[in-house]
């Protein structure tokens, strides 16, 4: 019988975290960055909850459900900012956002 | 399970009351027609000044360094230090700000609001003792970061540094993030002290999952700090945002970072000794290198400050590197000196600029000498600090640093700081020639408006001098604050 171990979970949320990651750096459209952002925060919850599992403790659990409210805070204001980005240029594409030069 | 006393909330009474007059300014700006600009400066001043009481006296109501809260805070010198020093940053940034918020035409409730709640932040981060709380709070201070890097919302440049300065904070804090959740899985604890106690354990298994954790919480942690090569955001960010902002991020948040990471990596990390010392060595060389050749060729004034505040990082990493008391306390002096001849740079920068971001650029401090002596000769103390030379506090400083990393036997980064040193003199002299040797078309003085603003680059200038005259007071002071501790490594 198959049996899904923590290492399967650590897999599949180093999958999510590298997707994220790649999303973020690559990705020119601020909505798909902010969803990468997710994808990245909630590949660290999949963690969190699979040790937590593992060594029966609550404290990943409990630092999960935090993760949860920040990322909805941080998703506000990242959203708060491309509207303001749409008032001024009317798009939400970053390529546009290029007068600084890094 | 360890319970916690209903009387133990009281212990973090000067973070409520911050957080409270924050919330408080939130409301008040965005009721009816807002809060005056002057009313809200007031008002936050107010606040930070409570704030400093009570931190002073909480300390004495707690016993020094054992934790409070279940483990989540602890109240020891080193908090008391770096919280004392956050609150001074951020009531020089009020005096910095007043007459920009003013001119800028923006309602003033928010700005301080934000302020005061990214301190809250600050305060609460230094007391972390867990990477719970320690990660909530870093949280509170950079997403308040953001909105204030865009603060002015109808600038497209102060737009773009709040984008960047968000999608690049908030992958950082990603990474950081999954590192603690991989230190999490090798340890089973997030509290730092029994962080240290797991991982002497696992260093000895050779421990891939606790390896990856802590390298990638270094990482988000350097994001932090703006250590090179992790500092990308930084020089668009420095100049797009806000000047009292980017003062307040170079110097405040850069403090509060440095703080976190010294606790992390001394209290948390103290049996992986060895391993992160390479890599803050590593990225200490490269950000004293990397910051101080791209600041040669910088016309704009706040650009060149974004790189010298990369070199800087460099430099302060040199105490986290000696991991000694020494490296310690030095750490804790220079970023005192580094805080206020910073925030002294920029409050110039900020009386320089007649419009929203004019004045920013080199040629602008032509005849300065001649228009402004008073300004020219507080720029004068705070470029000679930032460069390292005496009589100011930023040469003890350095001093400091460079012996700490030769104590702990990292010599060769030491000579870089040194050899990269006499670079940094080249662009910081750049403004003094202007000041001081070229003339200018106009000649009128440049009015000294806005009093308080003018106060505040007087203090820091005063107090940059005293630093390097009476060194010692402030070097016993740092001291005294890390007595009491059990630190792992010392």
């Amino acid at each position: 019988m198959f049996e899904i171990t923590t290492n399967h979970y650590l897999v599949l949320s180093a999958m999510l975290f590298v997707i994220g990651l790649v999303g973020i750096l690559t990705r020119r459209n601020m909505i798909v960055v902010l969803m990468s952002i997710e994808l990245v925060l909630n590949s660290v919850n999949l963690n969190l909850a699979a040790f937590s599992y593992q060594y029966s403790d609550l404290t990943g659990q409990i630092m999960g459900v935090f993760v949860i409210a920040v990322a909805a805070g941080e998703a506000a204001i990242g959203l708060a900012i491309l509207v303001g980005l749409y008032r001024l240029r009317g798009t939400t594409s970053l390529d546009h956002a290029s007068e600084l030069k890094g | 399970m360890t319970s916690i006393a209903p009387q133990e909330f009281w212990l973090l009474l000067p973070e409520m009351v911050l957080a409270i007059f924050g919330m408080a300014l939130l409301v008040a700006g965005t009721t009816g027609r807002g809060i005056g600009s002057r009313m809200a400066a007031m008002a936050s001043l107010v606040g930070v000044g409570a704030a400093t009481i009570l931190v002073v006296w909480t300390q004495g109501q707690a016993t020094l360094g054992v934790p409070i809260l279940a483990g989540m805070f602890v109240l020891d010198g080193f908090a008391l230090y770096w919280k004392v020093l956050f609150l001074v940053a951020t009531a020089l940034t009020v005096f910095l700000s007043a007459r920009f918020i003013e001119e800028g035409g923006y309602r003033a409730g928010e700005f301080y609001s934000l302020l005061l709640l990214a301190t809250t932040g600050m305060m609460l981060m230094v007391s972390g003792f867990n990477l719970l709380s320690i990660w909530i709070s870093l949280e509170l201070m950079a997403l308040s970061s953001y909105i204030l890097a865009g603060y002015f919302k109808h600038e497209q440049r102060s737009n773009e540094a709040s984008l960047k300065y968000f999608v690049l904070g908030a992958l950082s804090s990603g990474i950081l993030l999954y590192g603690i959740s991989l230190l999490y899985g090798a340890t089973s604890t997030l509290a730092l002290p029994d962080l240290s106690r797991s991982l002497s354990v696992a260093v000895l298994h050779g421990d891939l999952l606790s390896a990856v954790g802590w390298i990638l919480l270094a990482v988000g942690l350097f994001f932090k700090v703006s250590a090179a090569p992790f500092h990308v955001w930084t020089p668009d960010v420095y100049v797009g945002a806000p000047t009292p902002v980017t003062g307040y991020l170079a110097v405040a948040s850069k403090a509060a970072s440095f703080a976190i990471l010294v606790r992390i990596f001394y209290q948390g990390l103290a049996p992986l000794v060895i391993d992160w010392q390479i890599v803050v060595a590593a990225v200490a060389t490269l950000s004293m290198i990397w910051g101080n050749i791209a600041a040669l060729t910088q016309t704009n004034v706040k650009r060149m400050l974004a790189y010298s505040s990369i070199a800087h990082a460099g430099y302060i990493l040199m105490g986290v590197l000696a991991a000694n008391e020494t490296g310690l306390w030095a750490l804790m002096f220079y970023l005192l000196a580094y805080s206020l001849f910073t925030l002294g740079a920029f409050g110039t920068v900020i009386l320089l600029e007649r419009r929203e971001y004019a004045g920013e650029t080199l040629s602008d401090y032509a005849g300065l000498a001649r228009r402004a002596p008073f300004l020219a000769a507080s720029m004068l103390i705070f470029l000679l600090a930032l460069t390292g030379l005496p009589p100011t506090g930023g040469f003890f400083g350095k001093v400091y640093l460079f012996a700490a990393a030769i104590e702990a036997g990292w010599t060769w980064v030491a000579v870089v700081g040194v050899l990269t040193s006499a670079i940094s003199l080249y662009y910081y002299m750049a403004v003094v020639v202007q000041m001081y040797l070229k003339d200018s078309d106009a000649t009128t003085p440049i009015p000294m408006r806005a009093p308080g603003l003018v106060a505040a680059i007087g203090f820091c200038a005063v107090v940059t001098v005293i630093l390097g005259l009476l060194p010692g007071v402030f070097v016993d002071l740092a001291k005294s604050s890390i007595l009491p501790l059990s630190w792992n490594l010392l």
